[in-house]
Protein backbone atom coordinates (compact mmCIF):
# COMPACT_ATOMS: atom_id res chain seq x y z
CA UNK A 1 0.00 0.00 0.00
CA UNK A 2 1.14 3.08 -0.64
CA UNK A 3 1.02 6.22 1.52
CA UNK A 4 2.11 9.56 1.44
CA UNK A 5 3.33 11.15 -1.61
CA UNK A 6 6.12 8.93 -3.68
CA UNK A 7 8.93 11.30 -4.75
CA UNK A 8 8.93 10.86 -9.00
CA UNK A 9 13.03 10.85 -8.56
CA UNK A 10 13.95 8.44 -5.28
CA UNK A 11 10.76 6.91 -4.57
CA UNK A 12 11.02 8.03 -1.07
CA UNK A 13 7.25 8.43 0.58
CA UNK A 14 7.07 11.93 2.12
CA UNK A 15 4.22 13.55 4.02
CA UNK A 16 1.32 14.69 1.78
CA UNK A 17 1.26 17.98 0.88
CA UNK A 18 5.40 18.51 0.90
CA UNK A 19 6.62 20.59 -1.15
CA UNK A 20 10.01 18.84 -1.17
CA UNK A 21 11.42 15.53 -0.96
CA UNK A 22 12.79 14.89 2.39
CA UNK A 23 14.99 12.64 1.29
CA UNK A 24 16.47 13.71 -2.08
CA UNK A 25 14.82 17.66 -2.18
CA UNK A 26 13.39 16.95 -5.27
CA UNK A 27 10.27 19.32 -6.32
CA UNK A 28 7.34 17.72 -5.73
CA UNK A 29 4.90 20.69 -6.73
CA UNK A 30 4.27 18.90 -10.10
CA UNK A 31 2.86 15.88 -8.64
CA UNK A 32 -0.66 16.62 -8.51
CA UNK A 33 -1.36 17.98 -11.94
CA UNK A 34 -3.39 16.05 -13.92
CA UNK A 35 -1.46 14.07 -16.24
CA UNK A 36 -2.80 11.97 -19.50
CA UNK A 37 -2.36 8.12 -18.47
CA UNK A 38 -0.12 6.21 -21.23
CA UNK A 39 -2.27 4.89 -23.78
CA UNK A 40 -5.30 6.74 -23.31
CA UNK A 41 -5.24 8.23 -26.90
CA UNK A 42 -8.33 10.21 -26.69
CA UNK A 43 -7.20 11.74 -22.72
CA UNK A 44 -3.74 12.56 -23.87
CA UNK A 45 -4.77 14.33 -27.12
CA UNK A 46 -7.49 16.18 -24.78
CA UNK A 47 -5.23 17.35 -22.37
CA UNK A 48 -1.74 17.84 -24.84
CA UNK A 49 -3.36 18.85 -28.06
CA UNK A 50 -4.04 22.71 -28.67
CA UNK A 51 -7.57 23.87 -29.89
CA UNK A 52 -5.62 25.13 -33.00
CA UNK A 53 -5.65 21.38 -34.21
CA UNK A 54 -9.47 21.41 -34.61
CA UNK A 55 -9.58 24.45 -36.85
CA UNK A 56 -9.74 24.14 -40.20
CA UNK A 57 -9.49 27.85 -41.43
CA UNK A 58 -12.34 29.10 -43.75
CA UNK A 59 -15.17 29.09 -41.70
CA UNK A 60 -15.35 31.52 -39.67
CA UNK A 61 -18.20 33.92 -39.83
CA UNK A 62 -18.17 37.54 -38.38
CA UNK A 63 -21.22 40.05 -38.57
CA UNK A 64 -20.98 43.88 -36.84
CA UNK A 65 -24.20 44.31 -34.14
CA UNK A 66 -26.17 46.60 -36.42
CA UNK A 67 -26.42 44.07 -39.52
CA UNK A 68 -29.91 43.29 -39.61
CA UNK A 69 -30.69 39.83 -38.60
CA UNK A 70 -32.02 39.18 -41.99
CA UNK A 71 -28.42 39.51 -43.67
CA UNK A 72 -27.21 37.42 -40.96
CA UNK A 73 -30.18 34.56 -42.47
CA UNK A 74 -29.11 35.31 -45.58
CA UNK A 75 -24.94 34.61 -45.28
CA UNK A 76 -25.95 31.68 -43.24
CA UNK A 77 -27.85 30.44 -45.79
CA UNK A 78 -25.28 31.01 -48.92
CA UNK A 79 -22.18 29.61 -46.81
CA UNK A 80 -23.92 26.72 -45.22
CA UNK A 81 -23.28 27.81 -41.44
CA UNK A 82 -24.87 27.19 -38.69
CA UNK A 83 -23.04 29.92 -36.72
CA UNK A 84 -21.57 33.18 -36.50
CA UNK A 85 -19.66 35.86 -34.48
CA UNK A 86 -20.52 39.32 -33.73
CA UNK A 87 -18.36 41.63 -32.90
CA UNK A 88 -17.68 45.48 -32.14
CA UNK A 89 -14.92 48.14 -32.04
CA UNK A 90 -12.80 45.36 -32.46
CA UNK A 91 -13.97 43.17 -29.83
CA UNK A 92 -15.74 40.11 -29.40
CA UNK A 93 -19.91 40.85 -28.09
CA UNK A 94 -21.91 38.07 -29.43
CA UNK A 95 -22.70 34.90 -30.96
CA UNK A 96 -25.73 33.69 -33.24
CA UNK A 97 -26.61 30.25 -33.83
CA UNK A 98 -29.61 28.61 -35.55
CA UNK A 99 -30.84 27.92 -32.38
CA UNK A 100 -30.61 31.46 -31.75
CA UNK A 101 -33.03 32.95 -35.14
CA UNK A 102 -35.06 29.76 -33.88
CA UNK A 103 -35.73 30.88 -30.73
CA UNK A 104 -36.18 34.49 -31.32
CA UNK A 105 -37.03 35.40 -35.17
CA UNK A 106 -38.98 32.37 -36.08
CA UNK A 107 -42.44 32.69 -35.98
CA UNK A 108 -42.45 36.38 -34.47
CA UNK A 109 -44.67 39.07 -36.63
CA UNK A 110 -41.52 41.61 -36.84
CA UNK A 111 -39.49 41.39 -40.01
CA UNK A 112 -36.25 39.97 -39.61
CA UNK A 113 -34.51 42.52 -41.99
CA UNK A 114 -35.72 45.16 -39.59
CA UNK A 115 -34.50 43.04 -36.53
CA UNK A 116 -31.12 43.89 -35.35
CA UNK A 117 -28.39 41.58 -34.93
CA UNK A 118 -27.85 42.81 -31.37
CA UNK A 119 -31.23 41.91 -30.23
CA UNK A 120 -31.40 37.99 -31.21
CA UNK A 121 -27.33 36.95 -30.39
CA UNK A 122 -26.06 35.45 -27.06
CA UNK A 123 -24.22 37.97 -25.59
CA UNK A 124 -20.81 37.69 -24.01
CA UNK A 125 -20.27 34.19 -25.46
CA UNK A 126 -17.35 32.04 -23.78
CA UNK A 127 -14.58 31.48 -25.90
CA UNK A 128 -11.07 29.59 -25.85
CA UNK A 129 -7.71 30.95 -27.28
CA UNK A 130 -5.76 28.49 -29.96
CA UNK A 131 -3.48 27.61 -27.77
CA UNK A 132 -5.42 25.69 -24.82
CA UNK A 133 -5.99 22.24 -24.53
CA UNK A 134 -8.80 20.49 -25.83
CA UNK A 135 -10.18 20.08 -22.49
CA UNK A 136 -10.97 23.71 -22.07
CA UNK A 137 -13.13 24.06 -25.32
CA UNK A 138 -14.54 20.78 -23.61
CA UNK A 139 -15.61 21.92 -20.87
CA UNK A 140 -17.22 25.22 -22.26
CA UNK A 141 -18.86 23.39 -23.85
CA UNK A 142 -20.39 20.74 -21.50
CA UNK A 143 -21.07 23.21 -18.80
CA UNK A 144 -22.32 25.96 -20.95
CA UNK A 145 -24.17 23.63 -23.17
CA UNK A 146 -22.15 25.58 -26.15
CA UNK A 147 -22.59 23.62 -29.70
CA UNK A 148 -19.96 26.18 -30.89
CA UNK A 149 -17.14 27.81 -29.46
CA UNK A 150 -15.33 30.58 -30.80
CA UNK A 151 -11.11 30.92 -30.83
CA UNK A 152 -9.37 33.72 -30.51
CA UNK A 153 -5.58 34.69 -30.48
CA UNK A 154 -4.26 36.11 -28.71
CA UNK A 155 -5.31 39.77 -29.58
CA UNK A 156 -8.57 39.31 -29.43
CA UNK A 157 -8.89 38.67 -33.37
CA UNK A 158 -11.36 35.67 -34.36
CA UNK A 159 -9.76 33.31 -36.01
CA UNK A 160 -12.40 30.08 -35.61
CA UNK A 161 -14.84 28.28 -34.63
CA UNK A 162 -15.29 25.55 -32.96
CA UNK A 163 -17.62 22.53 -32.97
CA UNK A 164 -18.69 19.84 -30.85
CA UNK A 165 -18.82 17.61 -34.07
CA UNK A 166 -14.89 19.14 -34.84
CA UNK A 167 -14.10 17.83 -30.63
CA UNK A 168 -15.82 14.68 -31.62
CA UNK A 169 -14.43 14.02 -34.95
CA UNK A 170 -10.65 14.82 -33.68
CA UNK A 171 -11.03 12.77 -30.85
CA UNK A 172 -12.47 9.66 -32.70
CA UNK A 173 -9.73 9.95 -35.11
CA UNK A 174 -6.65 10.46 -32.46
CA UNK A 175 -8.33 7.27 -30.58
CA UNK A 176 -8.00 5.25 -33.18
CA UNK A 177 -4.29 5.48 -34.93
CA UNK B 1 -6.26 -3.25 -10.86
CA UNK B 2 -6.96 -3.64 -15.22
CA UNK B 3 -7.54 -0.63 -16.65
CA UNK B 4 -9.23 -1.21 -20.23
CA UNK B 5 -9.09 1.18 -23.07
CA UNK B 6 -11.37 3.85 -23.77
CA UNK B 7 -11.94 2.53 -26.87
CA UNK B 8 -13.40 -0.55 -25.49
CA UNK B 9 -15.16 1.22 -22.69
CA UNK B 10 -17.20 3.81 -25.35
CA UNK B 11 -18.29 0.45 -26.85
CA UNK B 12 -19.35 -0.87 -24.12
CA UNK B 13 -21.62 2.05 -22.91
CA UNK B 14 -25.03 2.07 -23.88
CA UNK B 15 -26.72 4.85 -25.55
CA UNK B 16 -29.76 4.15 -23.18
CA UNK B 17 -27.28 4.79 -20.26
CA UNK B 18 -26.73 8.23 -21.40
CA UNK B 19 -29.54 9.74 -23.08
CA UNK B 20 -31.84 12.49 -22.08
CA UNK B 21 -35.55 11.39 -21.35
CA UNK B 22 -36.72 14.61 -22.77
CA UNK B 23 -37.99 13.84 -26.38
CA UNK B 24 -40.13 16.83 -28.77
CA UNK B 25 -42.00 15.59 -31.43
CA UNK B 26 -44.52 16.11 -34.03
CA UNK B 27 -46.48 14.07 -36.87
CA UNK B 28 -45.96 15.32 -40.28
CA UNK B 29 -49.59 16.87 -41.85
CA UNK B 30 -48.80 20.03 -38.83
CA UNK B 31 -48.40 23.19 -40.39
CA UNK B 32 -44.69 24.04 -39.63
CA UNK B 33 -45.85 26.98 -38.06
CA UNK B 34 -47.28 24.70 -35.18
CA UNK B 35 -44.29 22.54 -34.97
CA UNK B 36 -41.98 25.56 -34.75
CA UNK B 37 -43.62 27.08 -31.96
CA UNK B 38 -43.99 23.85 -29.92
CA UNK B 39 -40.02 23.91 -30.13
CA UNK B 40 -40.01 27.41 -28.80
CA UNK B 41 -42.26 25.85 -26.11
CA UNK B 42 -40.01 22.82 -24.97
CA UNK B 43 -36.67 25.40 -25.76
CA UNK B 44 -35.80 22.35 -28.47
CA UNK B 45 -33.86 22.67 -31.28
CA UNK B 46 -35.22 20.01 -32.86
CA UNK B 47 -38.92 18.08 -33.35
CA UNK B 48 -39.09 14.20 -34.54
CA UNK B 49 -41.27 13.83 -37.47
CA UNK B 50 -43.25 10.23 -36.43
CA UNK B 51 -46.21 9.04 -37.63
CA UNK B 52 -48.02 6.61 -35.28
CA UNK B 53 -44.52 6.28 -33.53
CA UNK B 54 -42.44 5.68 -36.43
CA UNK B 55 -39.76 8.47 -37.63
CA UNK B 56 -40.48 9.99 -40.86
CA UNK B 57 -37.94 12.52 -40.23
CA UNK B 58 -36.03 15.21 -38.42
CA UNK B 59 -37.36 19.08 -38.32
CA UNK B 60 -33.87 21.15 -37.00
CA UNK B 61 -33.15 24.86 -36.32
CA UNK B 62 -31.02 24.29 -39.34
CA UNK B 63 -34.41 23.94 -41.31
CA UNK B 64 -35.72 26.60 -40.24
CA UNK B 65 -32.98 28.44 -41.12
CA UNK B 66 -31.96 26.96 -44.37
CA UNK B 67 -35.49 26.51 -45.39
CA UNK B 68 -38.26 28.32 -44.15
CA UNK B 69 -36.78 32.27 -43.07
CA UNK B 70 -36.30 34.49 -45.84
CA UNK B 71 -37.92 32.18 -48.15
CA UNK B 72 -41.52 33.33 -48.76
CA UNK B 73 -42.55 30.17 -47.57
CA UNK B 74 -46.48 29.62 -46.17
CA UNK B 75 -46.28 29.15 -42.38
CA UNK B 76 -49.08 26.91 -42.60
CA UNK B 77 -48.09 24.06 -45.39
CA UNK B 78 -46.99 21.11 -43.76
CA UNK B 79 -43.77 20.62 -41.79
CA UNK B 80 -42.98 17.41 -44.11
CA UNK B 81 -42.06 19.82 -46.75
CA UNK B 82 -39.18 21.08 -44.65
CA UNK B 83 -38.43 18.48 -43.19
CA UNK B 84 -35.20 16.13 -43.37
CA UNK B 85 -36.60 12.50 -44.36
CA UNK B 86 -35.84 9.88 -43.52
CA UNK B 87 -32.81 10.81 -40.94
CA UNK B 88 -30.17 8.28 -39.68
CA UNK B 89 -31.52 6.50 -36.57
CA UNK B 90 -29.15 4.95 -33.26
CA UNK B 91 -31.07 1.85 -31.28
CA UNK B 92 -30.62 2.51 -27.59
CA UNK B 93 -28.90 -0.50 -27.05
CA UNK B 94 -26.19 0.90 -29.74
CA UNK B 95 -22.66 2.12 -28.18
CA UNK B 96 -22.32 5.65 -27.06
CA UNK B 97 -18.81 4.85 -29.22
CA UNK B 98 -20.94 4.33 -32.10
CA UNK B 99 -22.70 7.73 -31.76
CA UNK B 100 -19.89 9.38 -31.32
CA UNK B 101 -18.76 8.49 -34.94
CA UNK B 102 -21.44 9.04 -36.57
CA UNK B 103 -21.94 12.80 -35.27
CA UNK B 104 -18.38 13.08 -36.00
CA UNK B 105 -18.69 12.19 -39.60
CA UNK B 106 -21.84 13.62 -40.21
CA UNK B 107 -23.80 16.87 -39.63
CA UNK B 108 -25.92 15.48 -36.99
CA UNK B 109 -26.77 17.00 -33.85
CA UNK B 110 -29.78 15.63 -33.42
CA UNK B 111 -30.30 11.51 -33.96
CA UNK B 112 -33.48 9.42 -33.08
CA UNK B 113 -33.71 6.49 -31.28
CA UNK B 114 -36.24 3.84 -32.22
CA UNK B 115 -36.26 0.33 -30.63
CA UNK B 116 -36.17 -2.86 -32.32
CA UNK B 117 -39.71 -2.36 -33.87
CA UNK B 118 -38.67 0.29 -35.45
CA UNK B 119 -40.71 2.51 -32.87
CA UNK B 120 -39.33 5.86 -31.76
CA UNK B 121 -38.25 5.95 -28.26
CA UNK B 122 -36.09 9.23 -27.95
CA UNK B 123 -33.49 11.16 -29.01
CA UNK B 124 -29.47 11.41 -28.43
CA UNK B 125 -28.29 15.17 -28.38
CA UNK B 126 -24.52 15.89 -29.41
CA UNK B 127 -24.78 17.75 -26.06
CA UNK B 128 -25.44 14.34 -24.33
CA UNK B 129 -22.61 12.83 -25.81
CA UNK B 130 -19.77 15.80 -24.80
CA UNK B 131 -21.27 15.89 -21.62
CA UNK B 132 -20.69 12.78 -20.79
CA UNK B 133 -17.10 12.49 -22.53
CA UNK B 134 -16.69 15.56 -19.89
CA UNK B 135 -17.58 13.10 -16.70
CA UNK B 136 -15.97 10.39 -18.62
CA UNK B 137 -12.86 12.61 -17.60
CA UNK B 138 -13.22 14.35 -15.40
CA UNK B 139 -10.16 15.77 -13.54
CA UNK B 140 -9.09 16.23 -17.38
CA UNK B 141 -11.79 18.43 -18.42
CA UNK B 142 -13.01 20.27 -15.05
CA UNK B 143 -9.85 20.12 -13.23
CA UNK B 144 -7.34 21.25 -15.80
CA UNK B 145 -4.52 23.97 -14.84
CA UNK B 146 -5.17 27.62 -16.48
CA UNK B 147 -1.82 27.11 -18.13
CA UNK B 148 -1.46 23.76 -19.75
CA UNK B 149 2.36 22.44 -18.60
CA UNK B 150 2.26 24.94 -15.65
CA UNK B 151 4.43 23.91 -13.25
CA UNK B 152 4.57 25.99 -9.78
CA UNK B 153 7.85 27.37 -8.70
CA UNK B 154 6.77 28.72 -5.03
CA UNK B 155 4.47 27.39 -3.09
CA UNK B 156 0.77 28.81 -3.22
CA UNK B 157 0.73 32.33 -1.04
CA UNK B 158 5.11 32.75 -1.06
Amino acid sequence: MQTGLKCPSCGHANLLGNDRCEQCFASLMTSDLPRPKKGDKIQNAMMTDPVSALLTGADLLVASTTDSVGDIIRVMQEKQKRCMVIYKDKKLVGIVSDRDILFKVANRDKDPKKMKVESVMTPNPEFVTADDPIAFVINKMAMGGFRHVPVLAADGTPLSIVSIKDVLAYLKNRGKN
Amino acid sequence: MTTKSVDALLKEKKIFQVVNPKLVQARPEMPVQSVIQIMQEKQSGYAVIAESNRVVGIFTERDVVMKVLNKDVDLNSPVSEFMTPDPFVLTPQDSVGAAMDLMGDKRFYHVPLVNDNGELVGILSVRTLIRFLAAFYPTEVYNLPPVPGQIMETPEGG
